[in-house]
């Protein structure tokens, strides 16, 4: 069993959603254990269902986005933070519709909304639900209400705290179900663990890091607007990693800031003793990163990821598709393959808007001579003399460079969500086995 | 594709959930089974095998 799930990672995520599906029906489970209680209609008890099951839900959140590598290894990153969004709206609407049934079966518990004579269980389910508005509403439009991620992340974790507690506190004061034994075992070690983890997280795990800290090199101007932030660490080894994987970084700041941003390595991941990122400025962050001054202090929190060339020694050869700042992950594990002599054939498919922004493009011309490495510019506009690929990295511009043996390689992609979900589509039709499509969405804020 | 598989594991993990709740708010309030008809079932139940026995002997 343990083999089967450390080799397919198919097995191992299906295992982690039979769990997530087992401990949020805990509740319920939990409750067939006792006589049924006199019937208090079919309404009410789904409703109260539907409360228990989103409360678990939104523990389970917790869980997910506590960085576990475990699952996190199962999934990848991106997934995982997009299965977090997901799952929070079906806790959303579980917490949205138990009330709404409840007003509908049973007409006279709309007195409860009034704030200021309801009981407190009722006010606590109120304010729970509130923080839970404003959380789903500051997600979904944060770029639309212009909210900078810095605070926005700051505000999601507390009130993702206010919510659960108070969500909590509301079915320990209804106290029907709550009252029973198991029922009290089993929500005090769900509200325990997730206690646990938001401190993990939040004190913890900065504390830890901030006392491997590191410093600034140096800032260095690439093509493409793009700036590479190289790293030494100090008074410790610093870490080797994956090539592909990614860190997240705290600068001129203590860890303990919450103003964290993840970004992948692009240097090679056997050198502990330099790190280095390639950062594109597109966002308020990462237009700073130019005026960071060498000797600042800077806190790594990685590696994380399974976006890498590594889980795949098996592999005839490899596929790399980037678009623009997406080459990151790919220069990383060119680097390192270099340095290892890998003899496989690598061919790197690179997209940017021009011939002056490929990224690194001098340092790829150089790595042609130590690996087995094609490259195949796609510009969006080629220049005057520009002879080769132009527009997009389209079914046509794949099916010309990749082996006729599709299944023979193992395909990378890292660009904006459009390119990879059109160039994954393509691969696909070019009939190329799924499990050998590996993504990764590079902008996760 | 990935995504969209996501997608499809919550929406299918949230009906599972979803249908797990009415069933349990179905299983708290189903009928109760009444003692005395029961008891009838249980007596019909052994005069019919009583009456099958008679019949094949």
């Amino acid at each position: 069993m343990q083999r089967l799930l450390m080799h397919n990672p198919i097995a191992a995520a299906s295992l982690w959603i039979v769990a997530y599906i087992a401990i949020a029906l805990l509740p319920l489970g939990v409750l067939l254990l006792y006589p049924a209680a006199p019937g208090r209609g079919f309404w009410v008890d789904f409703s109260v269902a539907l409360g228990l099951m989103g409360l678990a839900l939104m523990v389970l959140q917790f869980v997910v986005t506590a960085r576990v590598n475990r699952i996190e290894s199962s999934y990848g990153i991106d997934i995982l933070l997009l299965f977090h969004r997901y799952s929070s709206m079906a806790a959303f609407l579980m917490v949205l519709v138990h009330p709404v049934i409840l007003f509908i079966a049973n007409p006279e518990t709309l007195g409860l909304l009034n704030f200021f004579e309801a009981p407190w269980r009722a006010r606590m389910a109120v304010i729970g639900l509130l923080a839970f508005v404003l959380m789903v509403g500051t997600t979904i439009w944060r770029r639309p209400l212009r909210i900078p991620y810095e605070p926005w992340r700051a505000a999601h974790s507390i009130l993702a705290v206010v919510a659960v507690g108070f969500g909590f506190g509301h079915a320990v004061g209804v106290g029907y179900y709550l009252s029973l034994f198991w029922q009290v075992v089993l929500w005090s070690t769900l509200m325990l663990v997730a206690l646990w983890l938001i401190l993990y997280v939040r004190l913890v795990k900065p504390w830890l890091t901030s006392k491997r800290p590191y410093v600034v090199e140096s800032v260095e101007p690439q093509r493409g607007n793009v700036w590479s932030l190289v790293m030494r660490p100090q008074g410790h080894e610093g870490f080797t990693f994956e090539p592909g994987q990614f860190a997240w970084i705290t600068l001129d700041k203590h860890p303990i800031s919450m103003r964290e941003h993840p970004f992948s390595m692009s240097s090679n991941g056997d050198h502990s003793e330099r790190i280095e990122f390639g950062i594109k400025a597109l966002g308020d962050f990462t237009r700073r990163i130019k005026d960071i001054k060498p000797g600042t202090r800077a806190y790594l929190d990685g590696p994380y990821g399974v976006f890498t060339t590594e889980r795949y020694w098996e592999s005839a050869g490899f596929v790399l598709i980037a678009g623009g700042i997406g080459i990151t992950p790919f220069f990383s594990m060119l680097l390192t393959a270099a340095e290892r002599h890998d003899d496989r054939p690598f061919l790197l498919i690179f997209a940017a808007n021009s011939w002056d922004d490929f990224t690194y493009r001098d340092e790829l011309e150089n790595l042609k001579s130590q690996i087995d490495l094609t490259v195949i510019y796609v510009p969006r506009h080629g220049h005057e003399s520009w002879a080769g690929e132009t527009g997009y990295v389209d079914k046509a511009v794949l099916d010309r460079y990749i082996p006729l043996h599709r299944g023979s390689r193992h395909y990378f992609i890292c660009a904006a969500p459009v390119m990879m979900e059109a160039v994954e589509s393509a691969l696909l039709e070019l009939e190329v086995p799924i499990t050998h499509v590996h993504m990764e969405h590079f902008n996760l804020a | 594709m990935r995504y969209s598989i996501m997608l499809q594991i919550v929406v299918g993990t949230t009906l599972i959930l979803v249908g797990a709740g009415a069933y349990f708010a179905w299983l708290q309030n189903r009928p109760q089974l009444d003692e005395h008809s029961s008891h009838f079932d249980l007596g019909s139940e052994v005069m019919r095998r009583k009456v099958l026995r008679s019949a094949s002997a």
